[in-house]
């Protein structure tokens, strides 16, 4: 009797795992390139991209379908980016507070910032404009990144951010303007 | 510049060889970790148990004890008469 519902366990959760590697073969790339425009820097992507997956594991069993899986990965994947920068930031600034007299830079970007995609193309402008990306709100940041670089189209990213289609265009017209300001100040 | 342009010079990545084992790796040792919390929670309550039984064992002996040696009394005090014949 224990044997038989040891069996079945062991059944339904090779089942979930069989799952996962499903999903990881459809969506990882997805998830790491997407993971590396938001944190830019490499080995961040991968634990962030690790963390994405653990939590779709954890979570299939309560996935409703009532979005689809891209979706529904794309969203955890965002929160789990934005998350993570939001705790960067906040022990950069509690080292900062710790050092004042060390330091002047109070507000340095991205000290270890090493994105493979970019790196490997010769664009220095390219590195200015990701680095310029990094720095926008995260609204903004979010919107440029799903429109512009993974280039959904504009009804699936409001989908993916929960917000409708026309507060999706106006914030991507302010990340538009912001990272114009951006740039032009970086040139000066 | 035009922004889209550059944009599409990013090149997109596979991830990592062996992410997918390291994924595994994490997801066992949060599933370890969450089968060790219940465990420090069936001690706990354990523990309680035989404390709250102890307690019960003991003011029932106490009881019983007070109960008997009121027995006596009463005993001694209503029949002093049989005890001395």
């Amino acid at each position: 009797m224990y044997s038989f519902f040891l069996i079945h366990y062991i059944r339904y959760e090779a089942a979930f795992k069989l799952d996962l590697k499903t999903i990881y073969d459809d969506y990882s790339k997805m998830v790491y390139n997407l993971c590396l425009q938001y944190l830019q820097v490499q080995e961040d992507a991968e634990e962030v991209t690790q963390d994405v997956f653990v939590s779709v594991y954890q979570n299939l069993k309560e996935y409703r379908q009532e979005a689809s899986p891209k979706t529904w990965i794309y969203r955890i994947a965002i929160n789990k980016s934005l998350d993570f920068i939001r705790a960067r930031d906040r022990q950069k600034r509690s080292v900062h507070k710790n050092q004042v007299e060390i330091t002047t830079e109070l507000h340095a970007p991205l000290s270890a910032w090493n994105h493979p995609g970019v790196s490997l193309t010769d664009g220095e402008e390219l590195k200015k404009i990701m680095e310029a990306i990094y720095q926008l709100p995260s609204q903004q940041k979010s919107a440029i990144i799903l429109c512009r670089i993974e280039q959904l189209p504009m009804k699936e990213a409001a989908e993916i951010l929960g917000v409708s289609y026309k507060a999706l265009e106006s914030t991507l017209q302010r990340a538009k303007k912001n990272l114009e300001n951006s740039l032009e100040f970086r040139r000066k | 510049m035009n922004l889209d342009h550059e944009l599409s010079k990013l090149k997109r990545l596979d991830p990592p060889e062996g992410m997918y084992e390291r994924i595994l790796d994490k997801i066992n040792k949060s599933e370890q970790s969450k089968v060790s919390k219940p465990k420090k929670w069936y001690a706990y309550a354990a523990a309680i148990l035989i404390l709250v039984l102890g307690l019960d064992y003991y003011a029932i002996q106490q009881y019983q004890k007070a109960e008997l040696h009121e027995d006596i009394e009463t005993m001694i005090s209503t029949n002093t008469s049989w005890s001395y014949e």
